[in-house]
């Protein structure tokens, strides 16, 4: 599990607002090995999707990535994604990294049929020689993402289709390139429980048969247990804690980590009261001095709040950024 | 997956919230209908049946979770149950009267004793208002008197957790979580009886939704209210919930006791619904089988023949697509609608 | 349940922000009228201490608009004018100086007067100021008929929908089907006769009138055509307004703080009244805003052509009018009272788009954050 694909240093995002510089998130540096499932975890506000867009300058003006690197090793060669101009970056973008959105709905066309939007995404990369040759090869990658009755949903538009065929389409663009790595951003957010887990299901067979690393961003902690195998979980635009999926759960170390799992329900377990985490997430436009945690956490102490804790390795592949551990 | 549950002893209540102290129904829906029609040039082109026969049962003190994926129709049913949409057909009886049949009269007494609590905290409190006039109105509008306005809003304020400062301040000041709060302090201005949560917590962050449910809680507690809990989330169900319905389709394929159901659903549908809910666990999640459905709920525009799930069902027999089967008893507290049982 | 303390918003008060003299100024205006308001109505500056704050930033918004400031700077002089012009002005609108020396006949600016005079001799500053006035009473009018009823049928349409909404909206339709011009000119040519009759058999009324207009008591036959021109204009005026509440309406009878008060049991007129209403005003007052410049415009070219105010009462319209028959020779008759029409117009419009940012809470947090980012940003 040495071989990374991605390795991302420092990578620093503030968006100019008229209220002022928004950090959305600051110094995150993360590593991502060949063929696995890397989650990002946090809730509302606190970066995961930034740094997600941020990989290969997907961020739009106010925002701009203010400094880091991302490393992007292919074949034993790595590019720093952040220095490549607009033109270079787009061969990366689909090819190499594909995304997926939360919301298939706005990431489709409502002009164009699913096959076209299909077949365009081909024939950008030059996987096809023409859009028409593209539209019989969606017919396949339809088929792949196990859409039921592919030869008749090519032509259809994406008001004809449910969310979760929609989704299905979105993640067939996804994978029309063969990527070496998909960033799903909340793919199961906008569906049902049952849909959720088709797609999921879905993602995790894409997975296994095209041998594609995952980065998968969400809030929702029985979605990571199901299919992450490292975890990074972030609280106001920094990694806190950062450790393979067995250990966050089972033994979180960061205050915020464990507040976090006890205030999911867990439906296995009779709960007789949850525990929460008092407090709100602060703003990030003047964030809390040292620790971001700090001004809810139980364990805050001086130094919590005069300086800001690094992202250090305690254990076996178990970084935790925290004073107290 | 049954197997990881705690045993639970047998099917007696043992709640701690003074509900096993009184049994009585306080709210009983018959044969609810509400068919949405669909207005074409000029005639009626069809019904979206979005409620179709629903019946079920609200103990006092207890709180009733109503479970399903969206265009179920449980938010349409809890809104029938206030008369905030009026029903197709069918009886709601609040306290043993029919309030479908309510006049003027009546219905301000029930608008008095039922209320209900939205799921959108960013749209459900007029944005004009100060937090003391959203406190204010429901006591205003009923004539009740209160002696020293100002104590009674502040006394309900720190009830659900906010405090005196808040008195004038206009809603856009406050977060999400605040937000509910307030909605909740207007709620309990009039007493109520019975509450409609309807998914009071989907828009909220997990760390500020853990801080309402338990204030609900207390609340219940405190004031021995009924709650009916709408939720597309079965973890966050099971916390709230005494017993559970569980809705496909603007049907209702399993009731019973919350516990019970938990522990061995019994409809194929519930069984698909908890097993596709991941569980926030690694060490079971990654390692429960799973019970897949095929396909997306159908629309309630045209529902399928017989069982309306039998599409989508793994174990599906030849009459389930001919006959529609009955909410029937299959242990106490317990009812399926399924011709497996 | 007590450590429960979400978020540290909710404090905002105007000491956070870098003021500018012009903010000084409005939070003095805004100070005086809450001392003024606090006096009458005890603890009322406690218990809106975030309104207060709201109509603060709503100023410091509006006081960084250039084209707002100079818009909100022209409406205050003409209504200044409007309310006190006529006691300003130094001759008498009925005054005529020709009788006493004929060389005041259409004298150029600075022989006689500083603006000259019209074929009567009169003092054209006077004859402005005068004008002032009857120009905002005739706006105000026009409004405080027109508008009402449009919102009220506007908000009835939207609210209830299905029928009434037809019923209500076509009828609507067919007075926007007519150019609002014509059919003002019809009613104006139609409406003085029954007019005049209700004015004389309503001396109170007259008195009122003549109040409002600044107006001799001679004058009160001439009554009867200014108020038939308001009346008119009121008539084309409230279909734009029963179109754009039912629209608001329309979107505010979704939102759940309306499902929230039919909760609680209150009517329908209630929910209306209470709810929908105050939401909905922003943009109806922009509107309000606006259509007081098209009014003064409407006006003034009703009275060009012959319609409305008679002589002697002074009218900017009208002494363009008069003085069109002397063009290009006594050029000033005509270039002064249009410049002033235009001024009118110019400054309630530059008023009414600024209050459109003003009022869109989002397009003024931006603007807010302006004001606040002076302050705090340091990098």
């Amino acid at each position: 599990m040495t071989d990374k694909v991605l390795e991302v240093k420092n990578l620093t995002v503030h968006f100019y607002t008229y209220a002022g510089v928004v950090k959305a998130i600051e110094n995150v540096s993360f590593d991502v090995y060949r063929g696995e499932t890397f989650a990002l975890v946090g809730e509302t506000g606190c970066g995961k999707s930034v740094t997600a867009r941020a990989l290969t300058q997907l961020i739009e003006s106010p925002g701009r990535i203010v400094e880091g690197e991302v490393y992007y090793h292919k074949n034993g060669e790595s590019v720093d994604l952040l220095k490549l101009e607009e033109e270079e970056i787009r061969k990366y973008r689909g090819k190499e990294i594909a995304y997926i959105f939360q919301d298939p709905q706005s990431s489709l066309d409502p002009l164009y049929s699913v096959g076209f939007q299909v077949s365009e995404a081909l024939y950008a990369h030059n996987k096809v020689k023409s859009i028409k040759e593209g539209i019989r090869k969606a017919v396949d990658i339809l088929r792949t993402v196990l859409m039921p009755d592919p030869e008749k949903r090519v032509s259809n538009y994406p008001h004809e289709l449910s969310g979760g065929m929609k989704q299905r389409v979105t993640i067939g663009i996804g994978i029309s390139n063969d990527p070496k790595i998909l960033i799903a951003d909340e793919p199961t957010t906008a569906l049902d429980v049952t849909v959720q887990a088709q797609i999921l299901n879905l993602i995790k067979e894409m997975k296994r048969k095209y041998g594609a690393t995952v980065l998968l961003i969400t809030h929702d902690m029985g979605v990571v247990a199901d299919m992450a195998d490292r975890v990074a979980v972030m609280y106001a635009g920094k990694i806190v804690e950062l450790a393979d999926v067995f250990s966050i759960f089972k033994e979180p170390i960061h205050p915020y980590t464990e507040g976090l799992l006890k205030a999911v329900p867990n439906p296995l377990i009779k709960i007789e009261r949850l525990e929460t985490i008092p407090g709100t997430v602060p703003s990030l436009i003047n964030p809390p001095s040292g620790c971001r945690f700090n001004p809810r956490c139980p364990l805050a102490s001086q130094i919590c709040r005069a300086k800001i804790p690094e992202l250090e390795e305690v254990k076996n592949g178990h970084y935790v950024a925290c004073h107290n551990r | 997956m049954g197997t990881m549950l705690p045993a639970i002893t047998g099917d007696t209540m043992n709640f701690d919230s003074g509900y096993s102290k009184s049994n009585s129904e306080l709210l009983m829906v018959k044969n609810l209908k509400k068919y949405f029609p669909l207005k074409g040039l000029l005639f009626t082109k069809g019904y979206v049946k979005a409620v179709d026969n629903v019946s079920f049962e609200i103990k006092k003190g207890e709180t009733f979770g109503l479970v399903g994926e969206s265009g179920c129709g449980k938010t349409t049913v809890g809104r029938t149950i206030l008369r905030l949409i009026e029903p197709t057909d069918g009886q709601i009886l609040y306290d043993g009267r029919d309030i479908t049949k309510f006049k003027k009269n009546d219905m301000d007494w029930f608008r008095r004793k039922a209320q209900i609590m939205f799921q959108d905290p960013y749209s459900s409190l007029n944005p004009r208002q100060t937090v003391f006039q959203i406190v204010m109105e429901p006591v205003n509008h009923h004539g009740i008197d209160v002696d020293d306005p100002e104590r009674f809003v502040i006394d309900l304020l720190e009830k659900v957790g906010l405090n005196e400062g808040h008195l004038y301040r206009y809603p856009h000041e406050f977060s999400g979580g605040q937000r509910q709060r307030i909605a909740l302090a207007r709620i309990l201005s009039l007493k109520p009886e019975f509450v409609v949560l309807d998914e009071p917590t989907s828009a909220l962050d997990v760390s500020v939704q853990a801080n309402i449910l338990n204030t609900l809680k207390d609340i219940q507690k405190e004031l021995n209210l009924t709650y009916l809990f709408i939720s597309h989330d079965l973890a966050i169900v099971k916390y709230m919930s005494h017993r559970l319905g569980v809705m496909y389709l603007g049907k209702l394929v399993e009731v019973g006791n919350s516990e019970r159901i938990f522990e061995e659903p019994l409809h194929p549908y519930t069984k698909a619904l908890f097993s596709a809910i991941p569980i926030p666990d690694p060490e079971i999640e990654k390692r429960k089988d799973k019970l897949e459905v095929k396909g997306e709920p159908p629309s309630p525009i045209n529902p399928p023949s017989g069982c309306r799930f039998h599409p989508r069902c793994p174990f599906a027999k030849e009459i389930c697509g001919q006959k529609e089967p009955a909410l029937e008893k299959v242990e106490k507290d317990h009812f399926v609608s399924c011709w497996l049982y | 349940m007590q450590e429960i303390h979400e978020g540290q918003e909710g404090q905002k008060t105007g000491e956070e922000y870098q003021r500018s003299i012009l903010d000084r100024i409005s939070d003095f205006f805004i100070e005086v009228l809450v001392s003024l308001i606090s006096t009458v109505k005890k603890g009322w500056r406690e218990k809106n201490r975030s309104r207060v704050a709201e109509w603060k930033l709503m100023f410091y918004a509006l006081n960084r608009s250039p084209p707002g400031v100079i818009g909100l700077f022209l409406v205050t002089i003409f209504v200044f004018l409007g309310i006190f012009g006529p006691f300003l002005a130094p001759y008498k609108y009925n005054y005529f100086p020709i009788f006493e020396n004929g060389d005041t006949y259409l004298s150029p600016p600075g022989q006689f007067f500083p603006l000259g005079a019209d074929h009567f001799g009169r003092d054209l500053v006077s004859l402005l100021l005068q004008g002032a006035r009857t120009s905002l009473v005739i706006s105000i009018i026009v409004i405080i008929l027109g508008v009402p009823l449009g919102i009220v049928l506007g908000l009835v349409a939207g609210y209830f929908g299905g029928k009434i909404d037809e019923l209500i909206m076509r009828i609507t339709d067919m007075f926007l089907a007519f150019p609002p011009l014509i059919l003002a000119i019809a009613f104006a040519a139609v409406l003085p006769e029954r007019i005049s009759y209700l004015i004389n058999n309503n001396p109170l009324l007259q008195q009122l009138l003549l109040w409002l207009f600044a107006l001799d008591t001679r004058e009160a036959g001439n009554l009867s055509r200014l108020l038939a021109v308001m009346i008119a204009m009121a008539i084309v005026w409230w279909p734009g307004y029963a179109r754009i509440t039912r629209g608001s309406t329309l979107t505010e009878r979704e939102s759940l703080y309306v499902e929230s008060a039919r909760a609680i049991g209150l009517s329908s007129a209630k929910i209306m009244a209470k709810h929908i209403l105050p939401n909905i005003i922003g943009p109806i007052l922009v509107y309000v805003t606006l259509d007081f410049g098209s009014v003064v415009l409407t006006e003034a070219g009703l009275s060009f052509l012959g319609l409305g105010a008679t002589p002697p009462i002074a009218d900017w319209g009208r002494i363009v009018y008069d003085g069109s028959q002397f063009f290009p020779k006594a050029w000033w008759l005509i270039i002064f009272p249009g410049s002033i029409v235009l001024l009118d117009v110019l400054g309630w419009n530059l008023l009414g788009d600024s209050l459109r940012d003003v009022l869109d809470p989002k397009l003024r947090r931006s603007i807010e954050f302006k004001v606040k980012r002076k302050k705090g940003e340091k990098t």
